[in-house]
């Protein structure tokens, strides 16, 4: 009988994560910063609902609750790739490959312990965060303003429960794209294996290239666009499918894809390189 | 048991490991010797099966190391004293090696205890200096209660009780009847805890077998005579093929032969001896002898001199 298992390398895995102080961090930055730049886009919300358009139009409150989630892409970027490359740089992967010789196994204790953190923290960080928002704009009066027209006297700004269509959907997508994002942060690190490289890269594929598409002819770039990662967020938690852009489930299908091919190239070199 | 057989490791064009073939024996401690950058270390990571061999293979217990069912309890390696991540506690550490071979945890402390490191497992690696560092890779190494052990250059940095702890201590693994292969640059200290040594430069074997017969294999050693009647005493001893190194007014040094037959040839000549002395040559000299052809860096010093 083999003393390595899946089950015994994703203890391995537990015990890894939670034993150094980067991966607490990194999973309090990540509850912290969801919550609270949602929280101060509420914020915004609130004071400014009545009196500009632009944001009335077309609202979703469900979504605009979970804001901050559009940040905290980069952290789960961080968390993920550091899983990995923190083994290279302190030269831990050599210990861990000798008590783990099986490659597969390794990551695949390195997969689970990365979904379940990302998972479980995102997943508390964006129901916080639907909650307090959907509060927020339940309990704020807007007063209809003579000749606007628009609003019924002593309305409150348009809010979801849970129960509403499409709002448990969004709160699961929002932290299961973020948790996919960390998977391909993880790939990215077992491909490069240096931390700053791997970031890099990883930064560069969310915000550069939106930047090098739009260069693109616009009937390439509108097909390209959905689906690149800084939009996929947006189609997974949006209520209304908007033109050249994915369906909720397609977002999510794209990333497990994207998550794949990273740890399945990352898998294939672990096997095959020199530790 | 290791067997390595045929083993080449190029990065590049760069040639690490030239054609190696040995096999480390069980029930004694094996030294594995050569200069800096001669492969040791990736030798050893090959044998682990981190590095792929360009070509050859390298077994252990019969298998390669990859292949391996129970890694941790059949195979204990010190690579890199360093190579723990900073931020994690010494105990942390072993618990997710432990875990990762579905060792108990109560193991990990009995290796704390074991190699003295017991009062400082709960503090940060990285805050460990190099001895307790190497006391924790030793821990490592012994968690699965391996028959196979290998340990990369592990007295660096300890201390003088350390350093002999860490001797007395592989000794006694080998004797248990394991398989104890220890890399080091330090000839003084191979001497006294192996009894085997595989010697190798720039990659490629430069000689194995026991010290003893290694030592012998190079000249065994001189002695040393003073006489009154040095001359006439080199005269008669040098009719039995003995080499003069060197000599002065009265006093002489010789190779080829023993201090046994410079007394009775000096008892049957007549002549007076009023020093008569062997001197071994060290493993420190046939370590030199052997691989001053192959050191990857050597003094401008030394480099005229050979």
């Amino acid at each position: 009988m083999s003393d390595v298992t899946p089950l015994s390398s994703i203890r391995a895995e537990i015990i890894k994560f939670r034993s150094i102080r980067s991966s607490q961090w990194g999973m309090g930055v990540l509850l912290l910063l969801t919550v609270g730049i949602s929280l101060l886009i509420d914020l915004g919300v609130k004071s400014r609902f009545a009196e500009r358009p632009e944001i009335r139009l077309g609202f979703d409150p469900t979504a605009n609750s979970m804001g901050g989630v559009f940040l905290s892409q980069l952290v789960v970027g961080v968390v993920g790739v550091m899983v990995i490359t923190n083994e290279y740089s302190s030269g831990s992967i050599r210990t861990s490959l000798a008590a783990v010789p099986r490659r597969n196994l390794l990551v695949l204790g390195k997969v689970f312990i990365v979904t379940l953190s990302v998972f479980v923290v995102t997943e508390i960080a964006t129901l916080v965060s639907y909650f307090v928002g959907q509060s927020i704009y339940a309990g704020t009066k807007i007063a209809a303003r003579s000749g606007a027209g628009v609003l019924p006297a002593h309305s409150v700004i348009p809010h979801t429960s849970l129960s509403s269509p499409g709002a448990l959907r969004a709160v699961i997508f929002a932290a299961l794209v973020l948790t996919l994002l960390a998977l391909c942060g993880l790939g990215l690190g077992l491909i490069v294996r240096t931390t700053a490289a791997s970031i890099s890269i990883y930064v560069a594929l969310l915000l550069v290239a939106p930047i090098l598409v739009a260069q693109l002819p616009a009937s390439w770039s509108d097909h390209i666009n959905q689906y690149l990662p800084l939009n996929l967020l947006n189609s997974a938690i949006s209520q209304s499918t908007g033109l050249n852009s994915l369906s909720p489930v397609a977002a999510v299908l794209t990333l497990v894809a994207y998550a794949a091919v990273l740890i399945g190239v990352g898998t294939i070199r672990l096997n095959r390189r020199d530790a | 048991m290791i067997q390595l057989e045929h083993v080449t490791k190029k990065f590049g064009n760069n040639v690490a490991v030239n054609d190696l073939s040995f096999t480390v024996a069980p029930g004694v401690v094996t030294g594995f010797l050569g200069p800096n950058g001669s492969g040791k270390s990736t030798t050893m990571r090959m044998i682990l099966g981190l590095d792929s061999p360009t070509k050859g293979t390298a077994i252990v217990n019969g298998k390669p190391y990859r292949q391996i069912q129970r890694p941790l309890r059949e195979v204990g390696a010190l690579l890199d004293a360093k190579a723990v991540h900073p931020g994690r506690s010494a105990r942390n550490h072993l618990l997710a090696m432990a875990a990762s071979n579905k060792i108990p945890a109560s193991r990990v402390d009995e290796v704390l205890r074991l190699t003295g490191i017991d009062g400082v497992a709960k503090r940060k690696a990285g805050d460990f200096s190099l001895g307790m560092s190497q006391r924790l890779g030793i821990a490592g190494a012994l968690l699965g209660d391996p028959h196979t052990l290998l340990f990369d250059e592990p007295v660096n940095g300890l201390d003088p009780e350390g350093i002999r702890w860490v001797r007395e201590f592989f000794q006694s693994l080998a004797h248990e009847g394991r398989t104890v292969l220890v890399s080091s640059h330090l000839m003084s200290e191979m001497s006294l805890m192996a009894t085997n040594i595989i010697v190798i430069g720039k990659g490629a074997l430069i000689a194995q077998g026991s010290i003893d017969d290694i030592i012998s294999a190079e000249g065994g050693g001189t002695v040393s005579v003073r006489s009154p009647r040095l001359a006439d005493l080199i005269a008669t001893l040098s009719a039995h093929g003995a080499h003069v190194v060197s000599s002065d007014a009265d006093t002489a040094s010789l190779s080829g032969i023993t201090a046994e037959t410079v007394g009775d040839l000096a008892l049957t000549a007549g002549i007076a001896l009023y020093e008569l002395a062997t001197h071994r040559i060290t493993l420190e000299d046939a370590f030199m002898d052997l691989t001053r052809s192959s050191a990857e860096y050597t003094t401008s010093n030394e480099k005229s001199s050979s």
